[in-house]
């Protein structure tokens, strides 16, 4: 049975109507339409680390709950848009590579220079998107969730799909969209 | 206790010196000098209110009248710390009353090991003024870095990072708050610096030697409990 995260009439704060989708494996969906605040929420409502107003999330038919979080955040690779301290604060330096690679749960990834340079360069999009990108994707996790990617990554991304992961991204770029297997219209 | 004789004439000089340099600030920053008056005022009547506390404790001589002048300066810490910090007082209560708590009792508990009872008010007095220090710049560090790094923190529990490790980093940025102006005091060379303690230890009649000694045990005590209290305070601080 193919693998499969469900939002059923979920609704988010700042958002006017629920959201309905199914996000199967090997498929692209990309959330579009709407505020991109609302999108970004709904990503993170995925990982359990927005609440939701109503609605429930589900994987694989268990819902998303103070049980199943952990769970279910092990099963997850999340890609920000960017990664810049609130406020623009210079003095807050964001975890970097190395840092993702000593947690606990990553250290049995598999990581070196080389394998995340030529990941990076696979992505095509700038430094900065690109390694944030990479970083998440040699996490090698069955469910990936990028906010607003770049969009000369969106073949990559469709790959990363058609190899076998859910892709769920937020964007409104037309490149992505039209490789999208799913469009949800907010 | 050793008395001082002080000269009038010596005082009267002072006086004057000190009207003739608050003069300087009246010719030429006017708003500077109001805030000097300002600061001596408060910083007299402190010492005289702190004195008299002590000096009620030196003269009944009593174990339980040295705990009262201990549990009143906790309490007039914990106070100003709260002050200082009013905004989030319900938020760090419970880590101020913890730290101060077991900071004095950590720091203050182990040097009165090392000491006689009769440096029980001037050592606890020194590791409470560390320790409040200490807990301002620990808890307003550790709740600034955690108000500007949401995405960061975001981004590490999203990707692996437990809930512990995705602290961490506000943690170490508090941690260092805490140790670094007492490092920054101890690093510098002490001709310039000399310790307002060592100094009142020989102006107590306390041998060189002593002083010395004291001294380092007391920087040693006043560490362990600023580091165990920014512990205790991170720990029982709400997120």
């Amino acid at each position: 049975m193919k693998s499969m995260l469900e939002l059923n009439d979920v609704l988010v704060e700042g958002a006017s109507k629920t959201v309905s989708m199914l996000a199967k494996e090997r498929e692209m969906t990309c959330l579009t339409g709407g505020s991109v605040e609302v999108r970004s929420h709904l990503l993170l409502a995925m990982l359990g680390l927005k609440t939701v107003k109503s609605g429930f999330i589900s994987i694989d038919g268990e819902p998303l709950n103070k049980q199943t979080v952990k769970a279910f955040r092990k099963m997850m690779a999340y890609v920000p848009n960017e990664l810049v301290a609130d406020g623009e604060v210079v003095v807050y330096e964001p975890p970097t590579v190395q840092d993702v690679f000593e947690w606990k749960e990553n250290r049995d990834a598999a990581i070196s220079n080389g394998l995340l340079e030529e990941e990076i360069k696979r992505t095509m999009a700038p430094r900065d998107k690109a390694q944030l990108l990479a970083v998440a994707v040699l996490r090698k996790r069955p469910i990936l969730l990028v906010d607003q990617p770049h969009a000369l990554s969106a073949d990559y991304l469709h790959r990363l799909a058609q190899n076998g992961l859910i892709v769920i991204v937020n964007s409104d770029d037309a490149e992505i969209l039209r490789v999208s297997d799913e469009v949800i219209e907010l | 206790m050793i008395g001082i004789d002080i000269s009038f004439w010596g005082v009267a000089l002072l006086v004057v010196l000190l009207l003739a340099s608050v003069g300087i600030f009246k010719l030429t920053d006017h708003r500077e000098m109001m805030r000097v008056l300002k600061v001596f005022g408060l910083m007299t009547g402190q010492v005289m209110v702190i004195g008299l506390g002590v000096w009620l404790a030196y003269k009944t001589g009593a174990w339980w009248a040295d705990l009262l002048w201990l549990v009143l300066m906790l309490v007039l810490a914990g106070a100003w710390i709260l002050f200082v910090m009013r905004k989030q007082w319900k938020q760090i209560l419970l880590s101020v009353v913890a730290a101060l708590a077991t900071g004095t009792l950590v720091g203050g508990g182990t040097m009165m090991l090392c000491l006689s009872g009769r440096f029980f008010i001037p050592v606890m007095g020194m590791i409470i003024a560390h320790l409040v220090v200490s807990i301002i710049g620990t808890l307003q560090t550790y709740q600034r870095s955690l108000m500007h790094t949401e995405t960061h923190r975001q981004y590490m529990l999203a990707n692996g990072a437990s809930l512990l490790e995705s602290l961490m980093p506000s943690v170490r940025r508090a941690l260092r708050a805490t140790v670094q102006p007492q490092l920054r005091t101890m690093a510098q060379p002490l001709l310039v610096t000399m310790p307002l303690l060592f100094i009142g230890m020989l102006l107590g009649g306390v041998s060189p030697a002593t002083a010395v000694i004291v001294m380092i045990l007391l920087m040693m005590a006043a560490f362990v409990s600023t580091v165990v209290a920014a512990i205790i305070a991170l720990y029982c601080f709400k997120r």
